[in-house]
């Protein structure tokens, strides 16, 4: 229990000392995955809105790969991500291996899925005539699909909720395709494993409560934004 | 519209991208290497001192000692700084790479809880190993195929003893929690001396069985040729080899954990033979 | 031929899902600031058909067109508003919903504000006009959504069973007022309905659409009251069909075609010679249905409650004789005489008087 003690101190003396590494992790995982959570929102909606509201041939074999991709443990995402960005990869030349944007791409690749689900969901759980009925009164194509997301916004921003949650906790791919370099792509859950291998717990659990502080005030931040003018 | 769309879509992808990246534009040198060189913190302390040198960004990359070495010969490190010695050489024998220099060394200890249920102080390390073996006192090793594990197992070999059974336990993590475990299970395990005493996690064990050249860790870097693959920098991995050999990075090493451990964690070995050192030692 | 172009006109409409046709209309037209109501049980293609003359689906062979021109859906959308069988609003306020048209038309706010104060008032939701969407009733929620479409001012406005989904007294509240605007505004409407009465209450011309056709259209009255044929007549509230056979026989006279009469054109008479037998009696509130075997044929009669209970105790097995008034007996000039025998239906599914 001694453990879990000295943790917790830890933790709130690396936060109130503004200990300048501590923050330096905590600002680089929250730009990298705050980056990867944007980008698989960029992305997933518009794959969302095609299978929520297209017809197309193979959707439905696309919506088997969403489902699917929703349960890729990072670390296998991160093995693809690194293969394709080895030097002699297809990527190699692009030089991006053991950096933040590696990273982000890997943290990407693994809230994509997670995002397009949620999003797909959220999209067809409004009522499909809603669409016509705005088309109905002058609204364009993509101005139809901006009013339903907007009817959807609580659980979209749920599915953005659900990707940053799984990007910031995650090691595997972080750890993979960072390479975990101090000053560079070390993250939180990075700087965590290294602190559990080097034996020092403390830190580590730190680390770790330092992680779940940064990811309970996200998503305090985003649950008010969404809670917002409802009654 | 939708082409509109996509062009906008596209326009904020590359815009994230290229917000997120901040990956400095400085020419990058990928060191591969152990986790003990990691764990013990010395390259903390070597690393940056090379990149204000130089003008080079270092990426360490820190992983078992037999990861580093392959990584090295698929073209996808610059440099390795490895304690390997058999899957050095085969490096070295691909024709892979450039030179195989010393840089320093540290040793191996044998460490277990100080009541040394197994009455292995002092012994000889393989025969200690052996009564290990035979008195089914609790070990844990790394079994992580990481430098100190093959070096583990060689140890095991010289004692005549297939380890296994209920007493021989694979933590598949890095040194500093293998001795932590060992440390709660009141086990005996294998250490470089560096990190044994940089882990105040594992107080409680002693180290009983030192010295003798048998135990002896020896750290080499190797750079890699351009022939490992298209995109090596051979320039910057042979650079960074250099710095590591040259007086400024051995005398770091040198001091290296005086100041904390009472004792320096390594000691440099620039430009001897394995055998000049053990002569030394 | 100085006749101006219809407003909106559909030319060889067809309409597949998937191997099925779900739509054929030759040709439909709707002139400038008329109503007209399009009749069909469900299913019928009603809602494709709106949704085709919206611009809200696209055919799968045929022609849209405004003002003698082909327009593309998009460009029949800039000119119609419609109102969906449920009221479908978007979260807040009320009076945000009924500007909701007016902001995809990139309509000033002040000028958005001033439209839709006037049609939250012209149909009663000045109180209502902050509250949120989501805290209405049914009724007022499709008051908020024919709010939202006249506030566009279309040219064309497309309601589809607008009322479908409402109670009784709500419906007839509302179908007064949407009565009233009608009359005085000179917006084109297309009304589909499986209901006569509302048709009745707000059409210059029906239509009649039936498994994906056209069958009749003309006057409302007219359309109303001559069916011409037994799926029309059925829907058209004649709740007794008579083959040939069984109407010669029933009316006493030789018939050549199939007769639709409505149950509230064929009076009770206990006091009669007995010829038909009451089989089973069925109160619906403000009238009372009974039915009747004569000649071995099932006839629904409609009597209005208090009317049914002064007749002197009328119970299943008891004799009557029906009186059918021959002028309200119409016959149905396309239905084919040879076919199978029709049948009176047993379970009305439409509100009678």
């Amino acid at each position: 229990m001694q453990v879990l003690w000295d943790a917790v101190t830890e933790a709130f003396r690396l936060l109130l000392s503004g200990d300048g590494e501590t923050w330096e992790i905590i600002a680089r995982s929250l730009r990298i995955s705050l980056t990867a959570t944007a980008l698989a929102l960029v992305l997933g909606l518009p794959v969302s809105a095609a299978l929520a509201f297209g017809r197309f041939p193979g959707r439905r074999i696309v919506l088997a790969l969403v489902n699917t991709g929703m349960g890729v443990p990072p670390v296998v995402a991160g093995l693809v991500i690194i293969v394709l960005l080895w030097r002699s990869g297809p990527l190699g030349a692009l030089g991006l291996l053991y950096t933040p944007t590696a990273m982000v791409i890997a943290q990407t690749a693994i809230a994509l899925p997670l995002v397009a689900g949620f999003s797909t969901a959220a999209l067809q759980h409004v009522d499909p005539d809603f669409r016509v009925q705005m088309q109905a009164l002058g609204a364009g194509r993509l101005r139809s699909l901006w009013t339903v997301a907007a009817e959807a916004r609580l659980p979209l921003l749920a599915a953005g909720m659900a990707g940053f949650g799984a990007v910031i906790s995650e090691v595997g791919a972080a750890l993979m395709v960072g390479g975990n370099i101090a000053g560079q792509t070390r993250v939180l859950t990075t700087a965590a494993v290294l602190e559990a291998s080097k034996g020092a717990f403390a830190l580590a659990l730190a680390l770790g409560i330092i992680l779940l502080v940064i990811a309970f005030a996200v998503n305090l931040v985003v649950t008010a934004v969404q809670q917002h003018g409802r009654a | 519209m939708l082409y509109r769309l996509v062009q906008v879509i596209a326009a904020a992808v590359l815009a994230l991208v290229f917000a997120a990246c901040g990956d400095g534009d400085r020419e990058s040198v990928i060191l591969a290497t152990t986790t003990s060189t990691q764990d013990s913190g010395l390259l903390d302390e070597l690393i940056p001192a090379f990149e204000r040198d130089s003008g080079l960004q270092v990426k360490t990359i820190a992983v078992g000692s037999g990861e580093a070495i392959e990584l090295g010969a698929r073209g996808e490190a610059d440099v390795v700084l490895a304690h390997s010695p058999a899957a050095e050489q085969e490096l070295m024998a691909a024709g892979k790479a450039g030179a195989r220099r010393t840089v320093m060394h540290n040793d191996y200890v044998v460490v277990g809880p100080p009541g040394d249920p197994a009455g292995v102080r002092g012994a000889q390390a393989a025969r200690a190993l052996a009564r290990i073996a035979k008195a089914k006192a609790p070990f844990v090793s790394r079994g992580d195929k990481s430098g100190t594990h093959t070096f583990e197992l060689g140890l095991w070999e010289d004692a005549g003893v297939e380890p296994g059974g209920g007493w021989y336990q694979e933590s598949g993590q890095g040194m500093g929690a293998t001795l932590q475990i060992a440390n709660d299970k009141d086990a005996y395990t294998i250490s470089d001396r560096g990190t044994y005493l940089a882990t105040e996690s594992a107080r409680d064990l002693e180290i009983l069985v030192e010295g003798g050249g048998e135990l002896l860790n020896v750290y080499h870097v190797i750079d890699i040729a351009e022939d490992a693959g298209e995109r090596v920098n051979a320039e910057g991995g042979k650079a960074l080899a250099d710095w590591l050999v040259a007086p400024a990075a051995q005398n770091a090493i040198k001091t290296f954990g005086v100041e904390e451990f009472g004792e320096p964690l390594f000691v440099p070995d620039a430009g001897k033979t394995v055998e000049q050192i053990l002569a030394g030692a | 031929m100085n006749t101006p172009p219809p407003l909106l006109e559909l030319r060889s409409i067809t309409v597949e899902a998937g191997d099925r046709t779900i739509l054929q209309v030759e040709q439909l037209r709707i002139e400038r600031g008329e109503t007209l109501a399009i009749l069909g049980a469900n299913g019928a293609g009603k809602s494709t058909l709106l949704r085709v003359a919206g611009g809200l689906r696209r055919p799968t062979h045929g022609s849209v067109s405004l003002n003698g021109r082909t327009a593309t859906p998009a460009q029949i959308r800039q000119t119609c508003a419609a109102v969906l069988q449920r009221p479908l609003l978007r979260r807040g306020s009320v009076r945000a919903n009924v500007e909701t048209g007016l902001r995809f038309k990139g309509v000033p706010a002040a000028e958005r504000r001033k439209r839709a104060t006037q049609w939250l008032e012209r149909l009663g939701l000045e109180p209502l006009a902050e509250q949120a969407a989501d805290s209405l009733s049914g009724g007022e929620a499709q008051r908020v959504s024919l709010a939202r479409a006249f506030a566009l001012a279309p040219q064309l406005l497309l309601l589809d069973e607008p009322f479908g989904a409402l109670d009784a007294p709500t419906r007839a509240e509302l179908l007064a007022d949407l009565r009233d605007i009608l009359n005085t505004s000179d917006t084109a409407t297309l009304l589909v309905t499986h209901d006569r009465h509302e048709a009745a209450a707000t059409a210059d011309r029906s239509a009649v659409l039936h498994a994906g056709t056209l069958r009749q259209i003309g006057p409302t009255a007219s359309v109303l009251e001559n069916p011409e044929d037994a799926a029309c007549a059925r829907l058209l509230g004649f709740d007794n069909i008579l083959s040939p056979a069984a109407a010669s026989r029933v009316l006493g006279r030789l018939l050549d075609h199939a007769v639709a009469v409505r149950a509230t054109d064929c009076r009770l008479d206990p006091d009669g010679n007995g010829a038909g037998t009451i089989e089973r009696i069925l109160p619906f509130g403000g009238f009372t249905r009974a039915i009747v075997a004569i000649h071995g044929i099932r006839i629904l009669s409609d009597t209005p409650t208090p009317a049914f209970e002064r007749l002197s105790q009328l119970q299943p097995g008891t004799n009557v004789d029906l009186h059918i008034d021959a002028s309200e007996a119409r016959t149905l000039p396309c239905s084919q005489p040879t076919r199978r025998r029709a049948k009176t239906r047993n379970h009305p599914d439409d509100r009678l008087q």
